[in-house]
C-alpha cells in the first residue's frame, strides 16, 4: 500500500522541474550565439520555439516505449527489446555519453569560475569541489536529486528573468527587426539549437520512478516547455539588446547582458555577481542527475554496488574534463555530445520502440 | 574520530582562498586615457593614463575638510599595446591594478583621427574585469590633460566625467548622446557610424560639447559635429527631450529674440525606395513653451501671434536639420543618423545589395522634411504690455 508520505516516488512537479533543470544547463549562457550565427537574422528565437515543440515531440515517443514496459526503466527493458547483449551494449554506451556529458559540465563550469571569480585558483580544484559535492548528492538517490531540484528552481528561474527585467531598459525593437525573413534562416537556427536541448531524454528514466507515471505526459510537455519559453526570451532579449551581429562575436552572451546591466548610484553595479552562482547552480543541476544516470548505467551493466559505480566514474570524469586544451576544444565537446544525444538519446530509443512494436511485446 | 578527521581536513581544504585581494590593497582604477606618444620616433606605440583613486585621500579630507592632497594618482606608460601598458605598470605602481569600477575611457582626437577604433577599444571589450557601461569620450587635446583638473564637486576627474553625462538629453540637446564601450562594440559588429561625446578643457571644467563621427568603414573619427549638428542628431534619432531653440526675431529687420523650450518631441524616418531612388520622409514634431519672448508685440492670447511664432521656430528648425543633413552628405559623407535602419527593415532585400558602401549610397538619397511645432504654453505671463505700442 502506497503511503502519501511516500518520499521515495516523484510527484509531478518533480518531474517537471527535473527535466527543465536538466535541459538547462550551459547550453543557456551559449545559445543565442549559437542561433544567431546559424541562422544569421533576428527570427532565429522562432528556431527555439519549433526545437521546444519538436523536443516535445519526441518525449511523447520515449513516453510510449516507456509505457509499454511500465515500472521498468530504460535500462531495464532495453535487454528485454534486443536481448541481453546488445541491451547491455546499449546501456554501456549510454553510460559513456552521459559520462562524457558530465565531464563536459564540469569543464564548462570550471571554466566559468576561473574566468570571472577565481582566476588564480587551480581549475582542477574546482572540479575536484562540484564533482565531490554532486557525488555526495547522488549517493542519496533520486529523491534526494529531485527534492534538491524543486529548491533551486524558483532561484534559477527567478534570477534569469530579473536579468531579463533590470536590462529591458536597453531593448531595442529595432535590432529584432524586421521580424521575418522567410523560412530558411529559421530552419538553419534549429539546428543551433538541438544542443540546447540536451538532456530531455531523462524521462525515459525517471518515469518508472514516478508515483503516477500515466501524468508523464504532462509533466514532460511542462518540463520542456519551461527550458522552451525561458531559451526563446533569452535569445529576444540578448537579440534586442546586443543585435545580431554583437551577439555573434561575444563568448558568453547571456553573461555580457548580465554585466551591461547598470543601475547607477546603487549597491548592484556588478549585478553579474548575482548571475554566476544562478549559473553554476543550473550546470549543477544537469550535472547531478547525468552523474547519477551514468552511475545507474554502469551500475546496470556491470552488476556492483551502487558506491562502486559512483566512485569508479568519477576519475573518468576527471580525467575526461581535463582533456580539452582549450576553450574551442570545449565547445567542440559540447557539439559532439549534442549529436550523441540525438543518436544515443533520440534515435536509440526510437529504433527500440519500433522493434518493441514489431514484436508485439507488451507487459 | 572519522568525524573529527573529515573536519580537520575540511578545515585546511575548505577555508584558503586563492584568489583574496584586500580591499585596501588594490589600486582601483576609474580612468584611462589613450593618446599618441609625444615622441614621433613611437608614433605606433600608445601612451595609457591610468588613474588610480585613493580611498584614504578622499575620506580624509571628508574627515578634515582641507583639500590638501589629490586623491587620485595618474600613471603614464607608452607601449605598443594597451595590455602592454598595464603590465608595464606593475614594474613600478606598488598595488594591483583592479579594473572593476573603470567608469571613463578618453581618447585624444589626434589618436582616434588615425587609429582604428575597433582595434583600439577591442581590449578594453575583451576582458571581462571591465564593463560595457564604461564611458568613452574623445578630448580635443591630449586626453591625459582631462584627468589633470580638480573638478570641485567630484574630487576624482574621471568619475565626474562620468557624472557629467546623466545631464545628457533632459537638460540640454547639444551634447552628443552618451555612448559606452558595449554600444561602440554594437556599432562596429553592425557596421553602422556613430558619434563619440567631444569633451573639451576649458579652466578647470570639462565640457562636453558637440560630438566626433566615427566612420563605421574607416573606423575612424572623421568629423567634428558642430551645435546644430549634434542638435540635428538628436532630434532625428529621438534621443533628447529638451533643449531650447532660440529664434532672431520673426521678421530679418527685427531683433527681438525669442526662446522655445522643447518639452517633448517625437520623429519619425520613412525612407521610400524607388527606380534605385532612395528618399526619406522626415518628420519632426516638437512640443514645448515659449520661454522667453524679448519683442514688445509679444501677446500670446492672441492665436495669430502663436502661430506666427511656430511658423518661425519651424523655419529656424528646419533649416538647422536640412544644412546638417546637406553636411553630412557632402562634407562628412557618413550617415551617423543612422538612417540605415529604417532602410534596413523596410527593404531589407534591398538593404543586403548595398550594405556594404552604404555610405555612398547615402549621399545620393533625398530627403523631404517637415517639422511642425506646437506651443503649449506660455508660462505665467501671456503679454508684456497691457495695450499694443
Amino acid at each position: 500500500m502506497k503511503s502519501a508520505l511516500n518520499t521515495s516516488e516523484l510527484t509531478q512537479n518533480q518531474v517537471t522541474i527535473g527535466i527543465s533543470l536538466t535541459v538547462l544547463g550551459v547550453g543557456m549562457i551559449t545559445l543565442p550565439r549559437e542561433v544567431f550565427t546559424a541562422a544569421g537574422v533576428a527570427s532565429g528565437w522562432v528556431s527555439v520555439l519549433l526545437t521546444g515543440i519538436i523536443a516535445a515531440g519526441v518525449m511523447l515517443l520515449m513516453i510510449v516505449l516507456n509505457n509499454r514496459y511500465p515500472g521498468m526503466s530504460y535500462y531495464q527493458y532495453n535487454r528485454i527489446i534486443v536481448g541481453s547483449w546488445i541491451g547491455g551494449f546499449i546501456t554501456l554506451i549510454t553510460s559513456i555519453y552521459y559520462v562524457t556529458f558530465a565531464a563536459f559540465e564540469t569543464r564548462a563550469m570550471a571554466e566559468l569560475i576561473q574566468m570571472f571569480i577565481l582566476d588564480r585558483t587551480p581549475v582542477s580544484f574546482t572540479m575536484l569541489i562540484f564533482i565531490g559535492t554532486a557525488v555526495y548528492l547522488v549517493l542519496g538517490g533520486y529523491s534526494a536529486i529531485f527534492r534538491l531540484f524543486e529548491l533551486y528552481f524558483p532561484a534559477i528561474i527567478f534570477f534569469t528573468l530579473l536579468i531579463m527585467i533590470l536590462s529591458a531598459n536597453q531593448f531595442e525593437m529595432n535590432h529584432i527587426r524586421p521580424f521575418f525573413e522567410g523560412f530558411p534562416p529559421i530552419m538553419k537556427g534549429m539546428s543551433a539549437t538541438v544542443l540546447s536541448f540536451v538532456g530531455m531524454e531523462i524521462i525515459l528514466f525517471i518515469q518508472a520512478f514516478m508515483r503516477k507515471p500515466e501524468r508523464a505526459k504532462k509533466a514532460a510537455v511542462y518540463g520542456i516547455a519551461i527550458p522552451t519559453v525561458l531559451y526563446a526570451i533569452i535569445v529576444i532579449m540578448v537579440g534586442g539588446i546586443m543585435g545580431v551581429g554583437e551577439t555573434m562575436t561575444l563568448v558568453y552572451p547571456l553573461m555580457e547582458l548580465a554585466k551591461s546591466i547598470e543601475i547607477r548610484n546603487f549597491f548592484f553595479e556588478r549585478f553579474e555577481t548575482f548571475f554566476i552562482p544562478l549559473w553554476i547552480l543550473s550546470i549543477f543541476t544537469t550535472l547531478a542527475i547525468v552523474l547519477y544516470l551514468a552511475a545507474l548505467g554502469i551500475k546496470t551493466v556491470f552488476n556492483v554496488k551502487k558506491e562502486t559505480a559512483v566512485f569508479s566514474i568519477i576519475p573518468i570524469i576527471y580525467i575526461l574534463a581535463m582533456t580539452p586544451k582549450n576553450i574551442n576544444e570545449m565547445f567542440t565537446m559540447g557539439v559532439w555530445i549534442g549529436y550523441s544525444m540525438l543518436a544515443i538519446g533520440v534515435g536509440i530509443p526510437l529504433i527500440l520502440l519500433l522493434v518493441s512494436i514489431l514484436r508485439r511485446q507488451k507487459q | 574520530m572519522r568525524t573529527i578527521c573529515i573536519l580537520i581536513l575540511a578545515a585546511f581544504v575548505l577555508t584558503g582562498c586563492w584568489d583574496h585581494r584586500e580591499i585596501e590593497e588594490l589600486g582601483i582604477i576609474t580612468g584611462v586615457a589613450i593618446d599618441q606618444p609625444e615622441d614621433s620616433t613611437q608614433s605606433h606605440m600608445l601612451t595609457v593614463t591610468n588613474q588610480y583613486v585613493l580611498p584614504q585621500s578622499i575620506s580624509s579630507q571628508v574627515k578634515s575638510g582641507t583639500s590638501g592632497n589629490k586623491p587620485y594618482v595618474n600613471e603614464t606608460v607608452t607601449a605598443p599595446s594597451v595590455l602592454q601598458t598595464i603590465r608595464d605598470q606593475s614594474k613600478f605602481v606598488s598595488r594591483p591594478p583592479y579594473y572593476y569600477h573603470l567608469k571613463t575611457i578618453v581618447i585624444s582626437k589626434e589618436l582616434a583621427e588615425s587609429t582604428d577604433l575597433l582595434k583600439l577599444t577591442y581590449f578594453f571589450n575583451r576582458d571581462h574585469e571591465i564593463r560595457r557601461s564604461v564611458q568613452v569620450f574623445i578630448s580635443d587635446e591630449k586626453a591625459k590633460g582631462l584627468f589633470t583638473i580638480t573638478p570641485e564637486e567630484d574630487k576624482v576627474p574621471s568619475i565626474y566625467l562620468d557624472k557629467i553625462t546623466h545631464n545628457y538629453a533632459t537638460k540640454t540637446a547639444e551634447m552628443a548622446p552618451t555612448i559606452s564601450l558595449g554600444d561602440m562594440s554594437k556599432y562596429f559588429s553592425h557596421q553602422k557610424s556613430f558619434v563619440i561625446p567631444f569633451a573639451s578643457l576649458k579652466e578647470n571644467a570639462v565640457y562636453i560639447d558637440g560630438g566626433i563621427i566615427v566612420n563605421a568603414d574607416s573606423k575612424k573619427a572623421v568629423g567634428v559635429l558642430t551645435k546644430d549638428e549634434t542638435r540635428t542628431f538628436n532630434w532625428i534619432q529621438e534621443r533628447s527631450q529638451g533643449g531650447v531653440i532660440e529664434v532672431f526675431g520673426l521678421k530679418e529687420d527685427q531683433e527681438h529674440p525669442f526662446t522655445f523650450e522643447i518639452k517633448k518631441m517625437t520623429s519619425k524616418v520613412k525612407p521610400f525606395y524607388e527606380n534605385d531612388e532612395l528618399t526619406y520622409d522626415i518628420h519632426l514634431s516638437f512640443q514645448g513653451k515659449l520661454g522667453e519672448d524679448w519683442s514688445y508685440e509679444s501677446n500670446q492670447f492672441n492665436q495669430e501671434y502663436v502661430e506666427k511664432l511656430e511658423k518661425a521656430i519651424e523655419e529656424t528648425i528646419r533649416s538647422m536639420v536640412v544644412n546638417s543633413i546637406e553636411k553630412a552628405q557632402k562634407e562628412h559623407k557618413v550617415d551617423y543618423f543612422e538612417l540605415m535602419e529604417p532602410f534596413r527593415i523596410n527593404y531589407t532585400k534591398e538593404w543586403y545589395k548595398v550594405k556594404d558602401e552604404w555610405n555612398q549610397f547615402f549621399t545620393k538619397a533625398n530627403f523631404n522634411i517637415d517639422v511642425t511645432v506646437v506651443v503649449e504654453h506660455y508660462q505665467d505671463v501671456g503679454r508684456k504690455l497691457p495695450f499694443t505700442p
